[in-house]
């Protein structure tokens, strides 16, 4: 069974080097954010009651993002994985033993991933700790290494990782062999279709997405912007999610002729309405942690230390939504083999694939660019001198996404469907 | 000769939740023996292959009994089922279904490996042999042609030694020469005691099984026997049949 299951890990490397990849990526972020955590020399004093809760609230933040990471990644392969699935079970496998089969193997893909993050993140780290030490004043050891950090770091990581796969292969028992052996057909998530809670107008959500801008621009920039900015990220969020699928679908109403906008337009408002849960995260993070990081400025060290889990959270998230698009795009390929078939070549249907992506790309960061550009405003009212923090915050945000961009953009130039 | 599977009421719902339910079996009873060569004939969605699939346990059914072996399938847990998959049931997929990171050899053998089997090496040339497969054997699915693919998935089931083969279409991708190549191994297989259920549109493919049941709306319509005929008489009337169907 070892030989058989590491030769198809092996063999199938490109699947293989995704599930890394993501899980080198939590683990890094995961033990650089602990480790400057642990580290004394750059201990945060808590000054109000308040700030005793951001620590804690952010390392919550770091794993409830990473066990989303994992839950895409781990759904992703198990996806690519179907007909392995279905051929273990047809010999005979049932779920206990599937279960040790996917452990094992992904044990060795975790193994691997651990490797690669204790290097990534042992270069990382050193290069962060001297930074802050020379940004904040402080003479610390350059090459600290907390080895609680590291252990807390792979111990939440490989949890999460393990209680989604037993989770997933769980759900995905329920399954028929017969649906697993068809490719693409596997069921990862239930999709509910129930409705509860208040079902609120477009112009609602428009409302509250402009009164938090308001808010922020009018009031002093203190603490208290926090909740104003909670209030726009909801606004925000029901903007993506809703009014900006219901413009498009009035859009193909109009246009019906047009098929290329049909499929664009139709694809895209999908695309915004499934992709709720990583964007929620996204619009909170945008909207609330700037504000954080600005309001912290008086304390030198947290204000570092905050926008470091900031640039963290967005390397996190861009990897997130990253890994959504591309199980997004596994999802669709039989739909795009039905383009095919009614006559559209693979150039078009890829770039009608490319267009829609950077338009998801274009509409989030712009919702998230009003807001900061909002937040400029009400902090340069404040002094000018906070300009360059403005633009290092901005890079922090728009860099790690616009990278994401590009790897989803060469991604889905080079796939094949 | 003892019963190898009953099927009594048996009924599934497609979309059994939402409003395009769609009812794929419907109450079929049937009993297959052992050693029978069973064909399955019908129009395109009329519940063949849904059949099959229930018969070897890898679809679920809303409602009925069926005996696989004497095992009541309703009762059977989780584990009986997947250790009657493993000792009892080969299933020939009609995409063969061959995973591309193992070598042809590692595909044959790959219920015994996952099952922690000893390969009797012996055996597996012997299969190699008969399917006329050596040559291919260290090569990789996607090297090889469908014809190939389709016997080395017989070779894989054969590998298994079950004593109930369920084949969907097993030479709906293959021409003329590989399809009736393919229908000799699995009657050799079938001369050996074991039973065959075999989903097809070919009358030509089906007249050499002994027993043809027709299936249309998810019922069994009618049911034909070999009995005495020849091959050939034997097609003749599956053909009439089908033309009046």
């Amino acid at each position: 069974m070892r030989k058989s299951l590491f030769k198809i890990l092996l063999f199938n490397f490109k699947e293989t080097k995704n599930i890394i990849i993501s899980i080198t990526t939590t683990l890094v972020v995961c033990m650089i954010f602990l480790q400057i955590m642990h580290n004394p020399y750059l201990k945060i004093e808590a000054h109000n009651i308040s700030d005793i809760f951001i620590i804690p609230t952010l390392i919550l933040g770091i794993f409830i993002i990473s066990s989303l990471i994992m839950t895409y990644s781990v759904g992703f392969y198990m996806k690519q994985n179907s007909k392995e699935l279905g051929l273990i079970r047809m010999a005979g496998y049932d779920l206990k033993k599937t279960i040790s089969y996917y452990s094992l193997k992904i044990s060795v893909i975790y193994i691997i991933a651990l490797i690669l993050s204790i290097i990534i993140s042992l270069l990382f780290i050193t290069f962060i700790q001297a930074l802050l030490y020379k940004l904040v004043a402080i003479k610390g050891e350059i090459l600290f290494i907390s080895l609680n950090a590291v252990n807390e770091a792979i111990c939440v990581v490989m949890l999460i990782l393990f209680v989604i796969l037993f989770y997933q292969l769980m759900y995905i028992n329920q399954t028929s062999i017969s649906d697993l052996l068809k490719d693409n057909s596997i069921v990862i998530y239930k999709r509910n279709t129930r409705k509860y809670g208040l079902q609120l107008r477009n112009e609602f959500y428009i409302m509250m997405y402009f009164i938090g801008l308001i808010l922020i621009i009018k009031s002093e920039f203190s603490g208290g912007v926090v909740i104003p900015s909670c209030l726009g990220a909801i606004g925000a969020y029901e903007l993506f999610n809703k009014v900006f699928p219901s413009i498009f679908k009035k859009n193909i109403k109009i246009n019906k002729t047009n098929k290329d906008q049909y499929i664009l337009y139709g694809d895209l408002s999908l695309l915004m309405q499934q992709s709720k849960t990583t964007v929620l995260f996204i619009l909170i993070v945008q909207i609330v942690m700037p504000i954080l990081i600005i309001v912290m400025n008086s304390n030198t060290l947290a204000f570092y230390v905050y926008n470091l889990a900031y640039l963290l959270f967005n390397i996190l998230l861009s990897v997130c939504l990253s890994k959504w698009l591309s199980t997004d795009y596994y999802n669709k390929k039989n739909h795009f083999k039905k383009l095919y078939a009614l006559g559209f070549t693979k150039s078009h249907i890829q770039y009608i694939v490319r267009k829609y992506i950077c338009l998801y790309y274009l509409i989030l960061l712009g919702i998230i660019s009003i807001y900061l550009f909002a937040s400029t405003l009400a902090i340069l009212k404040l002094s000018s001198y906070y300009l360059i923090y403005i633009i290092i915050i901005g890079l922090e945000c728009y860099i790690p996404f616009l990278i994401a961009l590009l790897v989803d953009e060469r991604r889905i130039r080079r796939e094949e469907f | 000769m003892e019963n190898v599977i009953y099927v009594k009421g048996l009924t599934k719902i497609y979309n059994k939740y939402n409003e395009n339910q769609k009812l794929a079996i419907d109450n079929i009873h049937l009993e297959i023996k052992k050693g029978d060569f069973v064909s399955i004939m019908g129009p395109s969605g009329s519940g063949k292959t849904t059949l099959l699939n229930i018969l070897s346990t890898i679809e679920s059914y809303d409602m009925g009994n069926i005996q696989i072996l004497d095992i009541d399938i309703n009762l059977a847990t989780e584990k009986e089922k997947a250790k009657l998959r493993e000792e009892s049931i080969g299933y020939i997929f009609q995409n063969y279904n061959l995973l591309d990171s193992l070598t042809i050899k590692e595909n044959i053998c790959f219920s015994n490996n996952l099952n922690k089997k000893k390969v009797d090496e012996d055996y597996l040339n012997q299969i190699l042999n008969q399917l006329n497969i050596t040559n291919i054997a260290n090569k990789y699915p996607f090297e090889c042609s469908g014809g190939e693919q389709q016997r080395v998935a017989i070779a894989r089931v054969m590998m298994q030694q079950p004593s109930i083969i369920f084949a969907d279409e097993p030479t709906g991708n293959l021409d003329s020469n590989n399809s009736n190549e393919i229908m000799n191994y699995l009657t050799k297989l079938n001369k050996n005691s074991v039973t065959i259920i075999m989903v097809t549109h070919d009358c030509k493919m089906a007249s050499f099984a002994n027993r043809v049941f027709y299936i249309a709306d998810g019922k069994i319509n009618k049911v034909i026997n070999k009995d005495k005929k020849s091959q050939d008489e034997f097609y003749k009337l599956i053909v009439n049949e089908n033309t009046d169907l």
